[in-house]
């Protein structure tokens, strides 16, 4: 992860006026973010992937692919694309030059697309060999207790 | 389920009819059943239309233990949004079919329950989804009954609660069981799964 890290941090530095970026699972889980949102990341996300979501079922009413969605607020352009399994959203000032967001959003995904069919594969690998750590009996036991006491 | 940065992700959803009691039935876990610990923000997310109903989804993530965060939503139940409902059954964990159990309301049960048939013969995780049903409103006069609902709506192979949703009788243990339905069925899955 830590390359797509690289990849949206080099994002920052190079688009004057960026306000931030978010990488979201396709179901809106961030999976990493650069700037600061006042919102928390994980409604972002969910909002996100949820528009994105019902642009890309309009397209498929009309026979079109959804390539990527740009917004204008008052102050803010946003412009969201999307990768196999993901979303990279870019958020900028009104000032932005447009046109150098949407080719930094296309070299990104391109580049993001793939690490990310990378580490599924890593992400696999790292459950077989036990590193990533699945929740056991005493784990499931611990939370259900938990529910349990709002039964009392 | 979904496994990011090293973090699990569950995915329930509330389905039913519209005001079947979905947001209501969410609203009560939040506020009165889900422990203070386990709650990342201070109030259910929604996105409704300007007269209050459901516009796209109301959510709620909760987290259950360092590694384990559970996301909950609530899907439109209004026919006209019926195309944004089909996005929302990707990567389920559990589904909460939420009926109404009142009488005028059992061709629109129908309707659900067919509709999601056609999502579990097409959404291949589906397959593996747990479902429980909340026979809900059964606090009202002219209901059917959960066990003839059952019955009506050919819904007996699911387990299933007779619920009311304002005054949350039953919600808990139904959450209860679905949570240790989806956890047990995670481990038995996992077979390098290691206890602490």
């Amino acid at each position: 992860m830590d390359e797509i890290k690289n990849i949206i941090q080099g994002i920052m530095k190079r688009v004057p006026g960026i306000k931030g970026l978010i990488l979201l699972d396709i179901d809106g889980i961030p999976l990493e973010i650069a700037g600061n949102f006042e919102m928390r990341a994980e409604d972002l996300g969910a909002l996100l992937a949820a528009c994105y979501n019902s642009y890309a079922q309009v397209g498929v009413e009309l026979g079109q692919n959804l390539d990527m969605i740009i917004v204008e607020y008052g102050d803010l352009k946003l412009c969201q694309s999307a990768m196999p399994r993901g979303l990279l959203t870019i958020i900028a000032t009104k000032e932005s030059y447009l046109g150098l967001i949407r080719l930094e959003a296309k070299r990104a995904i391109e580049m993001i697309g793939r690490l990310m069919q990378d580490t599924k594969d890593l992400r696999k690998s790292m459950m077989e060999q036990h590193k990533f750590r699945m929740p056991g009996d005493q784990d499931i036991e611990m939370i259900l207790a938990k529910l349990r006491k709002g039964l009392t | 389920m979904k496994i990011i940065n090293n973090k699990l992700y569950l995915k329930i959803i509330f389905f039913g009819t519209a005001l079947a009691g979905k947001t209501t039935s969410l609203k009560w876990l939040f506020h009165h059943a889900i422990p203070d610990e386990f709650k990342t923000v201070d109030q259910v997310r929604s996105l409704e239309t300007s007269f209050g109903q459901t516009l796209f989804f109301d959510f709620i993530p909760i987290q259950v233990s360092s590694d384990i965060t559970v996301r909950l939503y609530t899907t439109t139940g209004q026919d006209y949004y019926h195309r944004t409902r089909r996005l929302f059954f990707e990567d389920v964990d559990g589904i909460f079919l939420v009926i109404d159990s009142q009488k005028k309301e059992l061709a629109h049960n129908r309707e659900f329950v067919a509709e999601l048939g056609q999502y579990l013969a097409s959404v291949e995780a589906l397959k593996e989804a747990e479902i429980v049903v909340l026979y809900n409103k059964q606090d009202r006069n002219d209901v059917y009954p959960s066990e003839e609902l059952e019955r009506l709506l050919n819904l007996d192979r699911y387990p299933s609660f007779p619920v009311c949703a304002t005054s949350g009788d039953n919600l808990l243990p139904a959450f209860i069981m679905m949570m240790d339905h989806i956890l047990k069925k995670i481990r038995e899955k996992s077979p390098h799964a290691i206890s602490q």
